[in-house]
């Protein structure tokens, strides 16, 4: 698939800065989407991830760019590339 | 690739997977009996109700009877816990109260549900409790465990006493109480303590500076300050005391007393007892650059005596705030209510600046009041008069 990989992200296993695994260029789209959890908690996805298949990025990561965090929060994995649903976290510690 | 904002549908997810993200997320300080935790807290039902539940969900195990504390309250957990992989989840009510338990002097105070009506669950209904009885709901531990039928404690400044225990419920105990009736002996219904005062005594704090009213002080100078504390009529040792001056660019004090002229004028210093600030005395005190004698007599020796018996009082005299041991006193001593005869008392010895004083032995005069006077020898308009009681032997 082609895409732009005009941003550099970082990938990290927690929130916290200590926590970082690596980089990668990736193509960060807008997006709007919710996810309703059990008792009301709701997520809105507000950004979407392109990049290459990285074993790195799992349901548990935390990616950075422009000096935000996101979670990320649904991964589909295609044949040669991943599309990530990322919630920008309210906690910018 | 071109801009894409999607719609999606909404799918119910569990959060049991994505605790650790959520804790960190919407999680709150808490604490679950006294150790802190985060924790998610919701509303339990959409509406608001009375008691306007909550519930909990957390990674540390928790139990029916824990102590959740959530922004400055706290709650019970009232629910049997719902487990999950990685989640512990409960259901917790507010607690209305806390009641003091006295068991022979040793109080413990321990937070409560108190409802005046119960839910049925055979009508589905609230049944209201008869008027002056409660239900109260307690956390299940060591101290509520010793609670019996008939213990009394204040709810509200009303008292109550435990007429029914159901410990049928794992970590609650509940139970049924009934009005009761207030004891103005013993109880200390302001503060909702039950018989607090057959196991206390109530203090009564003094704080006396025995430099008189007034002092002076030479500009540069250091005079020190003397403190009495008394505790029911009793001394106090090393009394912990606060000085503050109204004006500290005159009058300095430092925290044992001594006070220094700073420049000519006049300040108020007063001393306090640091943990009972509504206990105090203040002296005014003036900078001067050379001293004029200014005296004051201070008199130390009971406020009652007996009668027919004899008690003994000193006179100390001061200059300018400190003692002064070159001058000597006069003494007398009257009827309070301005009798002359017969007198309720008299000097029986009078050495220096010491003098003994015998009640008359009719019973009589019990509960009368004489007035002893102490009168600076070389300066009349100098004198302290100190007032004392006489009381039955018995």
């Amino acid at each position: 698939m082609k895409m732009f990989k005009d941003t550099v992200i970082k990938i990290y296993s927690t929130p916290d800065p200590d926590s970082y695994i690596k980089s990668i260029d990736a193509d960060i789209q807008p997006f709007s989407k919710s996810i309703v959890f059990e008792d009301g908690y709701q997520i809105d996805i507000t950004r979407r991830l392109f990049c290459d298949t990285d074993d790195s990025i799992t349901e548990d990561s935390y990616v950075e760019f422009a000096n935000n965090k996101y979670k990320v929060m649904e991964i589909k994995k295609w044949d040669d590339y991943m599309d990530v649903c990322l919630y920008k976290l309210r906690r910018q510690v | 690739m071109p801009v894409q904002i999607a719609k999606a549908g909404v799918a119910m997810q569990d959060i049991d997977n994505m605790i650790n993200f959520f804790l960190y997320e919407k999680g709150e300080s808490i604490t679950i009996n006294g150790v802190a935790e985060v924790a998610l807290i919701n509303n339990a039902v959409d509406k608001l109700t009375y008691y306007n539940d909550k519930m909990i969900c957390c990674k540390r195990q928790i139990k029916t009877g824990d102590i959740v504390e959530y922004g400055a309250e706290n709650y019970l957990i009232i629910s049997q816990i719902e487990r999950s992989e990685k989640t512990y989840k409960a259901r917790i009510r507010k607690c209305s109260y806390r009641i003091a338990f006295n068991w022979s002097g040793n109080i413990k105070w321990v937070d409560c549900i108190e409802e005046s009506k119960v839910f049925d669950i055979t009508s589905g209904t609230y049944i209201s409790y008869a008027s002056g009885n409660i239900y109260v709901t307690l956390q299940n531990n060591p101290d509520t465990r010793n609670i019996a039928i008939s213990q009394k404690f204040y709810v509200t400044n009303q008292p109550f006493k435990v007429t029914g225990i159901d410990k049928s419920q794992e970590g609650l105990i509940k139970f049924n109480c009934a009005l009761d009736s207030i004891s103005t002996t013993y109880d200390d219904v302001e503060n909702n303590i039950v018989d607090r005062w057959r196991y206390e005594t109530g203090h009564t704090y003094t704080l006396t500076l025995s430099n008189g009213d007034t002092a002076n002080v030479l500009l540069n100078n250091i005079i020190s300050l003397n403190v009495e504390a008394t505790d029911n009529g009793i001394a106090v040792d090393n009394p912990v005391v606060t000085f503050v001056s109204s004006d500290s660019n005159t009058v300095s004090v430092d925290n044992t007393g001594k006070v220094m002229g700073i420049a000519l004028g006049q300040a108020i210093i007063t001393a306090k007892l640091t943990y009972h600030e509504m206990i105090l005395d203040s002296i005014t005190i003036t900078t001067v650059e050379t001293f004029t004698h200014s005296y004051t007599i201070n008199m130390t020796g009971s406020t009652t005596i007996k009668l027919g018996q004899s008690q003994s009082y000193i006179a100390h005299i001061y200059d300018n705030g400190s003692e002064v041991f070159d001058e000597s006193v006069v003494w007398s001593v009257r009827n309070q209510d301005g009798t002359a005869s017969p007198v309720y008392a008299s000097i029986t010895t009078s050495t220096g600046n010491s003098v003994t004083i015998k009640a008359n032995t009719s019973s009589t005069y019990a509960n009368r009041y004489i007035v002893l006077k102490a009168t600076l020898s070389d300066d009349e308009t100098v004198f302290k008069e100190f007032t004392v009681q006489l009381k039955n032997l018995f």
